[in-house]
């Protein structure tokens, strides 16, 4: 038609469509977040494994997480592996799930204790103050320190001991569990784990293979199992997944049904309150396709719109939420959008059958009810 | 006026189900999220409400369960165990890992638990035996038939196969998942000291003072912390209380924002649709406020019945939810229905201000419009 | 010559059984090309229930209607709404224009449902508004119009596919007395009468009297006096 009508329907009455368009993109907006929440999370647990920038890491024989499990390993078996991999670096770090209190805070954190001289296993990005130097000193994320009122230069508690807060780091917050660190003697001392480690971290020569490192290891040192970051972090995220995934999905069923309702029923509004004009249409000679022709464009119209609004506010809610509040990280993924959009679409075609139906059965003389 | 809101309302049946379904499913998320969390946490305690200790031991700074460790001198059995008023002190050791069932890694605590003891272990019991000889593991049977385990089956703790002796209930929550074995099993494959504990569960004479008792284990033993077991179980739940808070309250404000978008948008439709009558009123004397009085009360009548609806939803939700997944309880206080009440009235309110404003700039000159 | 509108012992009953009611009964007449005629009688005589099965938008219980020379029982939706589309006119009594489109695009808009597009559509749209004295308000909302403008958009629309019937139910009816009569004129001389456009308009103004042809006049359903009165 040359009179593009479905457009001038939707944007007629601008504050309607403000609020349609609003509510529609606020439910699919909600929905994206939920999923982002979820991936984020996902993330923000596997940060330190995904930032270690080693080539191998050797854990006790069938623990296969950070995150997800501890493990043990005699100190002594060392300078056996470092050398059987050809390593050019190689480093120890003890991983644990504690608590961290102070004063109304109580915090479940993944506590890390690395060789301060050495390289690997430290925190990759530092907000404030500096790194470990010695025993007796934390690190720990800004977001934690903010949340418990603590500053570089103050003294905290962990497991009966007290450290001096150096320095503050970035990326390792999570509303799980935030990511803590101390020396690994001081982490040796605090767990009763002398002469153990929880993992050795192995960063090979140029050259050297990683597959036939992994297969001299595993042949000659027993109890151990041989893995890539990579690897690790698949584990815990699949692990944690196994956890959260199901009171997640429940509230992702919630939300996918509110965002459903909410779409559909706005659609519907909308397009019912001119049943009348359509009537009208239906009596100067407009045929049942042109019709619903018309109703389907005017959904889409308002579908797209929707949508676009959903998606931008999903992102610039994620923004704003990680710039405030550090403790979660939003990961939208695209095939989260493409979700939503399908959803979005569907919902509003589905919306537009029943005034189609109904539409089809009414008697032109509607137009006459003055 | 009050009746004319009312009247205003159900005329328009379509446009009061949006309202008050939208209002009722924004409630069902707050409340089933909030219930979620609630319900984690009894589950997240139900291991320490349900040992018959009133005291236990644990490592000093160690004030939690859930997701922390702790390790105590194997003396500290034979030292509580001396303290007066103590009937006898059980040790156990615990520590989060994975269990291996095929590809999958399930996250859980397992709790080491000596043959002989006489407390620390399951306490209810399905299917089986609770003896806990080397080699056996006691799962809940819930995560046996999520994934499809029976007794005699292969579970891998640690790298090594432990087979399946009995079937427990109660052990199965949202990230608490308990097992049990074997103590000294347990310590070997972790790689710990044989005589390694966690905690030690202390009960006390029939006639002795509790609180008395706990005093002298703290003079007497060194290095721990004492807790009595209803603080213990409050420790821990405030801890997930903390860690959900702050997500309770991102999804509390996203679900509000939805509904209140939801009530805007039906409350202003219907008085756009109403603007005659609205003039007329206007042009017949009605002044702003009555007009207002009766925009609010159409609003709060909607939010009215949308809470009810959601409330109803809400424990419908819980129940399905809890049989569909018996690992998930979600705890709905009638105290946290009551708490969201000034909230949606609040929401209600801020939804009217745009139909609110459009009756103060209405011409009463439209009636005489065509 | 062949009428343009003929209804043959046409009735229609709502309801069944002991609820039924019977708005129209009987009824038969034709219209010729270029015949003004009114359907004249009390509120609820069943007028418009008449008005509708002429203008093909509401099924008859019984009898039979031809719309220029075509009978219309037993014709599909579509082709019913093809008929309307060319060969009726509507003019309502309270206008019922899309409240979103400008005049110009209420007009173009039933140009367009009939194929025509473009710049062909704008340009007979503006032609017929200007005819009727809106060249000025072609770019108006329907809420900037006033009554009697809103009501010759109406009529614009109504001519836009150059129908040979118009219908009209109660045209004046919300108009003042002089704007009405300006309507009237347009009845009378505007609407190509002279070239051979029926019309048939319900009414309740006594003024139509003087420039139409035949008065019809109904009264519980029952059609009187089909020959009437005739003015020349």
């Amino acid at each position: 038609m040359s009179v593009p009508v479905a457009r001038r329907n939707v944007f007629h009455h601008k504050g309607k469509l403000v609020l349609s368009v609003l509510s529609i993109g606020a439910a699919l907006a909600m929905i994206l977040l939920l999923l982002g929440f979820r991936e984020g999370l996902y993330a923000a647990m596997t940060a330190y494994a995904n930032n270690l920038g080693v080539d191998l890491i050797v854990a006790q024989s069938g623990v296969k997480g950070i995150v997800s499990s501890s493990s043990t390993l005699p100190i002594e078996r060392h300078a056996q592996i470092e050398e059987l991999a050809g390593a050019q670096e190689a480093g120890h770090i003890i991983t644990a799930g504690v608590i961290f209190t102070r004063a109304d805070t109580k915090m479940p954190v993944i506590l890390i204790g690395y060789e301060p001289d050495a390289n690997l296993g430290e925190p990759w990005k530092l907000g404030e103050g500096r790194t470990l130097l010695d025993n007796g000193e934390i690190l720990l994320d800004t977001w934690l320190a903010q949340r418990a009122a603590v500053q570089v230069g103050d003294t905290v508690d962990l497991l009966g001991r007290q450290f001096e807060v150096v320095g503050l780091t970035r990326e390792t917050a999570s509303w799980m569990s935030p990511y803590v660190f101390i020396s690994l003697k001081d982490a040796q001392e605090t767990l009763g784990l002398v002469n153990a480690v929880s993992f050795h971290l192995l960063r090979l020569r140029d050259g050297a293979g990683e597959a036939s490192a992994r297969q001299a290891i595993e042949a000659q040192v027993d109890g151990v199992d041989v893995i890539r970051p990579n690897e690790i972090a698949d584990v815990d995220r699949r692990a944690i997944a196994a956890v959260m995934d199901r009171p997640i999905s429940v509230l992702l069923l919630v939300a996918i049904i509110i965002g459903i309702a909410v779409m559909g029923l706005t659609s519907y509004t909308a397009i019912t309150d001119r049943i009348r004009e359509y009537s009208l249409l239906k009596a100067v000679g407009a045929s049942g396709f042109q019709l619903n022709r018309l109703i389907v464009t005017e959904g889409l119209t308002m579908g797209v719109i929707s949508l676009s609004v959903g998606i931008g506010l999903a992102f610039l809610s994620a923004s704003l939420i990680m710039a405030n509040w550090p403790q979660f990280n939003v990961v939208i993924r695209a095939e989260s959008v493409v979700l939503a959009s399908l959803l979005a679409l569907g919902m509003t075609l589905v919306s537009a059958f029943l005034p189609m139906r109904r539409l089809a059965g009414v008697d032109p003389i509607e137009a006459f009810k003055a | 006026m009050i009746r004319l809101a009312w009247l205003n309302l159900v005329r328009e049946r379509t446009r009061l189900v949006i309202s008050t379904v939208g209002i009722a499913l924004a409630l069902v998320l707050i409340m089933v999220i909030g219930g979620i969390f609630a319900g984690t946490e009894e589950f997240a305690v139900a291991y320490i409400k349900n040992v018959p200790a009133p005291i236990w031991l644990m490592q000093a700074g160690v004030e939690n369960m859930h997701m922390a460790s702790s390790f105590l001198a194997p003396q500290t059995v034979s030292l509580a165990e001396l303290a007066p008023g103590v009937r006898d002190a059980t040790s156990v050791l615990y520590m989060g890992a994975n269990l291996e069932v095929g590809d999958d890694s399930i996250i859980g605590y397992i709790i080491g638990v000596e043959p002989d003891a006489v407390i620390g272990g399951p306490w209810d019991m399905v299917a089986g035996n609770a003896d806990l000889a080397p080699g056996e593991i006691v799962v809940d049977q819930v995560l046996a038939s999520r994934y499809g385990l029976v007794l005699g089956d292969p579970v891998t703790l640690f790298g090594s196969e432990l087979t399946i002796a009995g079937l427990s209930r109660g052990n199965f929550g949202v990230g608490s998942s308990f097992a049990f074995v074997n103590k000294q099993t347990l310590a070997g494959l972790a790689g710990a000291p044989p005589d390694a504990g966690s905690f030690v569960l202390v009960r006390v004479e029939s006639d002795a003072d509790i609180d008395a008792v706990a005093a002298s284990l703290r003079e007497d033993v060194p290095g721990v912390n004492v807790m009595r077991q209803a603080a213990f179980a409050d420790s821990d739940r405030e801890l997930i209380r903390q860690m959900g808070a702050d997500i309770v309250r991102a999804m509390n404000i996203i679900a509000y924002i939805v509904g209140l978008l939801v009530i805007a948008l039906t409350i202003y439709t219907a008085t756009l649709e109403r603007s005659r009558e609205y003039g007329m009123l206007k042009a017949l004397g009605a002044d702003f406020s009555k007009l207002a009085a009766v925009v609010l009360t159409q609003a709060f009548i909607s939010a009215a019945l949308g809470a009810m609806l959601g409330i109803a939803l809400s424990y419908a939700a819980a129940q399905l939810i809890g049989s569909a997944s018996p690992d998930m309880l979600v705890l709905i206080a009638p105290a946290d229905v009551v708490n969201q009440l000034p909230i949606l009235a609040l929401v209600t309110a801020l939804a009217s201000l745009l139909p609110l404003a459009r009756i103060a700039h209405l011409d009463p000159t439209i009636v005489f419009k065509a | 010559m062949n009428a343009i509108l003929e209804l043959q012992s046409v009735s229609k009953t709502y309801g069944a059984g002991r609820t039924a009611v019977r708005a129209v009964d009987d009824a038969s007449f034709k219209i010729m090309p270029g015949e003004i005629v009114l359907v004249m009688g009390p509120s609820g005589s069943g007028k418009t229930t008449l008005l509708s099965m002429a203008g093909l938008l509401l099924k008859p219980s019984e009898g039979k209607i031809a719309i220029a020379g075509e009978e219309i029982n037993g014709k599909s939706q579509r082709a019913l709404a093809d008929l309307r589309l060319h060969k009726v006119g509507f003019i309502f009594q309270a206008y019922n224009l899309l409240g979103a489109l400008n005049a110009a695009e209420n007009v173009e808009l039933v140009l367009n449902l009939a194929g025509t597009r473009g710049r062909a559509a704008s340009k007979r749209a503006g032609q017929l508004l200007d005819t009727l004295g809106l060249s000025r308000r072609m770019k108006h909302l329907p809420a900037d119009l006033s009554g009697g403008e809103q009501q010759r958009v109406a009529i614009a629309r109504a001519l836009a596919n150059d129908p040979p019937l118009i219908l009209a139910d109660e045209p004046t009816g919300n108009l003042d007395t002089k704007t009405g009569q300006e309507v009237m004129d347009l009845f009378c001389h505007g609407l190509g009468r002279e070239e051979g456009r029926a019309m048939v308009i319900v009414t309740h103004n006594p003024r139509f009297e003087q420039i139409a042809d035949r008065i019809l006049w109904l009264e519980d359903g029952h059609l009187g006096d089909a020959n009437g009165r005739t003015h020349d």
